[in-house]
């Protein structure tokens, strides 16, 4: 029990000093935190902090001072320390009354309130998906280990199977961003938490909460011109948090361990926060802080910068359309921002971090050309509507189709805020239905993924705006109360009911953590016996939580060998080695002979219910290990 | 009392968020705890080599174990073994009483109606 607290102080003084410090201090240190709510403050220094400490490993690594507990928690001391000075250097005299715009008594319960059944129905769905098992973020946290066991950033490389059945030399591989993976090493540095354990998914769980706040203020922000500001952000609120809170890419991609997807969705909303407050007030600093952000985006997800870059791409034209008469003005204006030295400043430090420092492993002319061009696939040649509206939430989608057609009339809200907001979900949209269009070759379900945030505000902007355009004014209404008072229950009825079913549709009490505990005891007892030479191959289709296994061995990204699930080895598309697959499918075939001579596979884990038999024929095989779901065969030599 | 507004909201989100890792943190705790999963295990103490000592994890409510010691298909040792929650006992096999050239040495061990069996070829 004493042990169990202790830990448990440790991972939140590490929450603490890994993802709010940070990012709280810089903001500190731009003297202009005051021009910002609280809420915002709060939500902003989590962002930043993970940017701050991803930029903060990659110098620890890259200078060669090494990654340990001393140096991080030094690197974020000075860190601290370098923004306070700053800030009391150029601090003021004069004490300047801080007028912010805050929310109402009532405005306040209604967000406690949601995020209350926010919190409250995400952990129910977590308590059978909190224990370590998901494949996803096993991967991921095999390298966040490695940069805790080696103090060295890591090198994304796995070695194949050749052509002539032996194991090649390791090869660069672009599935996996740096970004993705320094936080978690970082907070088990410092808490000494063991990967293996609730912690990975607690964070992106707390990554996930936060993003849902980005979207509030995000829609504080883009509706403040409006009368309604505060209703537009709560029933946005209510879209994204307690509905719709376990399918993709909400509570799932948690427990899914779709980690750079996760944080990519909490960097995208503040960068637009962050882009729209530059260019509204036309003020350098917020321009800083945005740059900051999408380079924080680049480090930790490639499809999100991919989105994100679509998104303001499409964004500026929207602007361009809807403001063409004054374009060359605003040109004029963009331009002298982008001139001032701390633009530029920022500009070349993040190309030189980018191109020189430490290079994202997907800017490569091979990983681009896999993202680039006619879709390949079926799965990337678009989804249909009706695949498009169950994605977004059929109630969402209904009311966001009007929000978007009304964005295009309206004028209050802000030249800027409307081009954000329509170039974000026009382009989701169409990248969802028609990538072709756009040259796009990404499983399009993936990309569909992204639209549940824009729709969510823009149907919340929607539904508000339909029920005041219904009242004309102080004492005209359109409608008569009553009647304005059914119909609001009615779309919210509506819209819970929507909202509600996606969660009891994933709500699912399926825990595979009492097989996967035997996976790792097994891989335990494996990794204590095991020499140099050896060679472990397990399998991936009826093993739980076996890409953890490789945690337990520390010996590279494909050790132990994998066999994959049986289709990957009928893809025309992408051809690959069969011996994984034989060797343990058909372990006497003159085919696997030759994959176990080349090799050197000596140690098979597989599940004992479907696969023993044809190893139990064999007199060359030996059985060494058996529970309920784990067996381990050893090859005698 | 002063009106906290958007501090409230953050204090308010710092206690549920507390309060859900906390209980998490124990699921997954319980979770991933051998003793309640209700298994057991059998393996060789060196999997690599001739020796036959095998070793039983108990993490099951049964602790009435029996083991059989096979050579090819006839049974050479038999006996009772309790194993009680959470341990693990090893049972060194001398292989200079059996004989053990060309022959298949199997271990079955049966625990109530649960059944293991490892063995090794010589």
């Amino acid at each position: 029990m004493f042990q169990f607290i202790t830990s448990q102080l440790m991972f939140y003084v590490a929450i603490a000093l890994v993802l709010f410090v940070p990012g709280y201090f810089l903001l500190l240190s731009t003297r202009r935190k005051n021009n910002f709510s609280i809420l915002e403050i709060f939500t902003i220094s989590f962002g930043l902090s993970i940017i701050i400490v991803d930029f903060l490993m990659i110098i620890l690594g890259k200078s060669g001072i090494g990654i340990n507990r001393l140096s991080i928690l030094s690197g974020i001391i000075i860190f601290c320390g370098i923004c306070c000075a700053v800030f009391y250097y150029f601090k003021k005299e004069k004490n300047e009354e801080i007028v912010r715009d805050e929310l109402s008594k009532k405005s306040v319960v209604l967000v406690l309130i949601l995020l209350f059944l926010t919190i409250f129905i995400k952990t129910i769905y977590f308590q059978d998906t909190i224990s370590p098992t998901s494949t996803d973020l096993g991967h991921h946290m095999y390298w966040s280990k490695q940069i805790v066991a080696t103090g060295n950033l890591p090198v994304y490389e796995k070695a194949d199977i050749g052509s002539d059945y032996t194991i090649e030399s390791p090869k660069p591989i672009a599935d996996f961003i740096i970004g993705e993976h320094l936080i978690f090493a970082t907070i088990a540095l410092i808490s000494g938490k063991d990967f293996i354990s609730s912690f990975p998914s607690l964070v992106l769980f707390l990554v996930q909460i936060m993003s849902i706040l980005a979207i509030f203020i995000l829609s504080r922000e883009i509706f403040k011109n409006t009368k309604h500001r505060d209703m537009i952000a709560i029933m946005s609120l209510f879209l994204i948090g307690p509905l719709y809170a376990l399918a993709s890419p909400q509570a799932k991609f948690v427990s899914g361990g779709v980690i750079g997807n996760a944080i990519g969705n909490l960097f995208i909303p503040l960068a637009m926060l962050f882009y729209i407050k530059a260019f509204s007030e036309k003020k350098a600093y917020l321009l800083s802080l945005a740059i900051f952000a999408t380079l924080g985006l680049v480090y930790t997800h490639h499809l999100s910068t991919f989105v994100f870059i679509f998104a303001t791409i499409f964004a500026l034209l929207f602007f361009i359309i809807l403001n063409f008469r004054t374009i060359k003005f605003e040109a004029k204006e963009w331009l002298k921002m982008f001139l001032s030295p701390s633009i530029i400043s920022i500009i070349i430090l993040s190309a030189a971090f980018i191109f020189i420092i430490c290079v994202p492993t997907y800017l490569n002319s091979s990983a681009i050309d896999t993202a680039v061009g006619t879709p390949s696939k079926d799965s990337r040649a678009g989804i249909t509507l009706t695949q498009l509206k169950t994605t977004a939430g059929e109630a969402r989608f209904a009311f966001a189709f009007l929000g978007f057609t009304l964005l295009f009339f309206v004028r209050k809200i802000g030249k800027y805020n409307q081009a954000f907001l329509l170039g974000w979900l026009g382009i989701l949209v169409l990248m969802s239905l028609k990538p072709d269009l756009l040259f796009i070759d990404i499983p399009s379900t993936r990309i569909a993924s992204y639209v549940v945030f824009p729709v969510a505000i823009v149907a919340a902007y929607a539904f508000v705006r339909l029920f005041a355009l219904l009242k004309a004014g102080e004492n005209k209404n359109y409608l008569k109360p009553l009647f304005a008072l059914l119909l609001f229950f009615t779309f919210m009825i509506f819209i819970a009911v929507d909202g509600l079913r996606d969660n009891s549709q994933t709500l699912t009490s399926n825990s595979s953590i009492k097989k996967s505990i035997q996976t790792y005891a097994a891989s335990k007892y494996l990794s204590n016996h095991l020499s140099e030479s050896d060679i472990v191959l397990k399998d991936h289709n009826y093993l739980s939580g076996d890409s953890w296994i490789k945690l337990f061995f520390m010996r590279g990204y494909s050790y132990p060998l994998s066999r994959g699930y049986f289709k990957r080895y009928e893809d025309e598309t992408k051809p690959r080695e069969q011996c994984t697959n034989q060797m343990i499918s058909l372990p006497s075939s003159p085919e696997a002979q030759k994959c176990f001579a080349g090799t050197k596979t000596n140690f098979i884990m597989l599940n004992p219910k479907i696969d023993s038999s044809q190893f139990q024929r064999l007199k060359n095989f030996w059985q060494i290990y058996a529970s309920d779901e784990v067996g381990i065969f050893y090859k005698k030599s | 009392m002063k009106y906290l507004g958007e501090k409230f909201i953050i204090l308010a989100l710092f206690g549920m968020m507390l309060l859900s890792f906390m209980f998490l943190s124990a699921v997954e705790s319980k979770n991933t705890n051998l003793d309640n999963s209700n298994v057991w295990t059998l393996y060789f103490a060196d999997p690599k080599s001739d020796s036959l000592d095998f070793m039983i994890e108990n993490h099951s409510k049964n602790s009435d174990f029996r083991y059989k010691i096979l050579v090819d298909k006839k049974v050479v040792i038999e006996s009772d073994l309790p194993v009680p929650l959470g341990e693990t006992k090893n049972v060194p096999i001398p292989k200079e009483t059996l004989d053990l050239s060309n022959r298949k040495i199997t271990i079955i061990v049966t625990a109530g109606d649960n059944k293991k069996e490892i063995y090794k070829n010589f």
